[in-house]
């Protein structure tokens, strides 16, 4: 009996030790058992869980009882432990303490989306780190994946994001250690002369792009892994790219290859464009008056032609002759009542003459060409036909007639 | 750049040429074509919706635009990391000449008086869509 009793005693003052243990020392348990943690992240956890400490306290209040079992069988486990799982340990505590620390992370616990960003955030460094440690091997299969890699790697191509490639230097540091001893590679050994130095974009192949919002390069086989070359390779691309784009727009630049070739026939281009809107407009301003009168008409059709088209020379459709009416019928009025004929017909052969200097084989040309002068034909007929464009569509006068496509045939 | 293709974009533009030069008829009696265009131009760079530099240039200060010619001071040079070395004369003759040839860009394309060598064209290719819509 003295004994049942010196037992319950025993038992009551454990339990009661047990409680008090628990109140007092269970956050900073916690804390002392993080810290002891290897892994770094646990820091990372800690704010997190001071945070949390607010819901301990009703979960530990609320139930004593239950965890106190658990707690010890749980506490040496805590090696394994994901810190994130012990937060919420006294929800979670059933669930076994053992699982991985990504299954746990990925695991949607009622943490806070700003928390939980950080842990995924550490989670892929811990997984990179992890990667590299134990894929050695996978170096290998790396060199034979960065050949497929540099198939793809237009997708890729874009700017590391300086953080991230701080922190793949820090990653990558071990790896290139690890991936001299690697096969041999004479390209790359031969690049790789300060190793420690340089920013192992070669890395970036390893960890995967888990990071929408950072932009990664990967750095093409047999090149080098210099930071500063590698920035240099991404500005150059950019450059070379937008000048592949342009080289779409200016016309007849397919030939030409070389930066200072395209930069002539680019400021050549944009110079006659220019050239060619003012003198637009100088049409348009000696043909104001007669504005407003086909205006109405020319806006009433709802059909514009793109700008771009080639127009044939016959097949002419009235509707992609109402813009040219603006320029035209006006012109046309204009001509026959002030005669000014000469005047705006040296500027035509003038301007047509600058424009097939640099653009002679343009057959899209501007709206201004196509409109003007459809085809670049001989100036003696032309004029002829300019004049007769003039003289009929005056005789016809009002914009109800459809262009005359017969004087361009 | 798709956007100077499209039909819509055509009809926006012509349809705010027309209320634009309507406007500045009844304004003023006496359209120059200087007047008109700069009216062109800034209905242009209204059609561009304010996204590219040079469309902002030209909305920012149209009565400067054409007639000012600012002295410009030297072009920036681009800083290519080669340069970190002393440079050959073979070298510094070959940089200047596509430099020379982007400083006249510079000067054609309205408001990109110091981008760099990559964003100038960009500008570029934008401009020459548009003044192609003109």
């Amino acid at each position: 009996m003295n004994r049942a009793l010196a037992e319950t005693l025993t038992v009551l003052d454990r339990q009661r030790a047990r409680v008090k243990w628990q109140q007092e020392s269970y956050f900073s348990e916690l804390s002392g058992v993080f810290s002891t943690q290897t892994s770094t992240h646990v820091r990372g956890f800690q704010g997190d869980l001071i945070s949390d400490e607010s819901v301990l306290d009703d979960l530990v209040m609320t139930r004593q009882v239950k965890p106190d079992p658990s707690l010890e069988t749980s506490w040496p486990e805590l090696g394994k432990v994901d810190m994130a799982g012990m937060g919420f340990g006294p929800c979670g505590y059933s669930n076994g303490p053992s699982f991985d620390m990504n299954y746990a992370i990925s695991r949607t616990f009622s943490c806070p989306p700003a928390v939980a960003a950080t842990i995924a955030k550490e989670a892929m460094e811990v997984k990179g780190k992890e990667s590299i440690v134990s894929e050695n091997m996978g170096s290998a299969v790396a060199r034979e994946s960065s050949k497929k890699r540099k198939a793809d790697k237009l997708h890729n191509s874009k700017v590391a994001a300086d953080d991230d490639s701080k922190k793949t230097k820090a990653c990558g540091e071990e790896e290139e250690e690890s991936k001299i001893t690697g096969p041999p590679n004479t390209n790359k050994s031969s690049t790789k002369q300060e190793p420690s130095a340089d920013t192992s974009k070669e890395n970036s192949k390893l960890t995967e792009v888990q990071k929408p919002d950072y932009i990664h390069v990967r750095a093409r086989r047999g090149q080098a892994t210099d930071s500063h070359s590698l920035a240099e390779r991404v500005r150059r691309e950019k450059i070379s790219e937008r000048m592949k784009y342009l080289q779409h727009l200016v016309p007849g630049c397919n030939k030409i290859t070389g930066k200072a070739g395209m930069l002539d026939e680019i400021i050549n281009y944009v110079q006659s464009l220019q050239r060619q809107v003012e003198f637009l407009s100088m049409k348009l301003a000696a043909v104001n008056p007669r504005l407003d009168f086909d205006i109405d008409n020319l806006f009433a059709k709802d059909v514009f032609p793109p700008c771009m088209t080639n127009f044939p020379t016959v097949g002419m459709s009235s509707e992609m002759a109402n813009p040219s009416y603006l320029h035209f019928n006006p012109v046309q009025q204009v001509v026959a009542c002030s005669g000014v004929e000469m005047g705006l017909n040296s500027p035509d052969i003038a301007l047509r003459r600058t424009i097939s200097a640099p653009e002679s084989t343009i057959p899209d040309a501007s709206f201004l060409d196509s409109s003007c002068f459809t085809q670049i034909q001989p100036s003696p007929t032309w004029d002829v036909e300019l004049q007769n464009v003039y003289n009929v569509a005056f005789e016809h006068g009002r914009s109800t007639t459809p262009f005359p496509s017969q004087p361009f045939a | 750049m798709k956007r100077w293709r499209a039909k819509r974009e055509h009809q926006i533009y012509s349809s705010k040429l027309f209320q634009a030069l309507c406007r500045s008829r009844r304004t003023s009696s006496s359209t120059s074509a200087k007047e008109l265009h700069q009216t062109a131009d800034r209905v242009l760079a209204i059609t561009a919706k304010g996204t590219t530099r040079w469309s902002r240039a030209i909305l920012a200060a149209p009565l400067t635009a054409g007639t000012n010619m600012k002295k410009h001071k030297k072009a920036k040079v681009t800083v290519h990391t080669r340069l970190r070395k002393p440079v050959v004369n073979r070298e510094k003759k070959k940089l200047p000449v596509v430099e020379r040839k982007l400083k006249a860009l510079r000067r054609l394309v309205p408001g990109c008086r110091k981008l760099s060598c990559n964003n100038l064209l960009e500008e570029t290719s934008d401009y020459i869509a548009a003044l192609e819509m003109q």
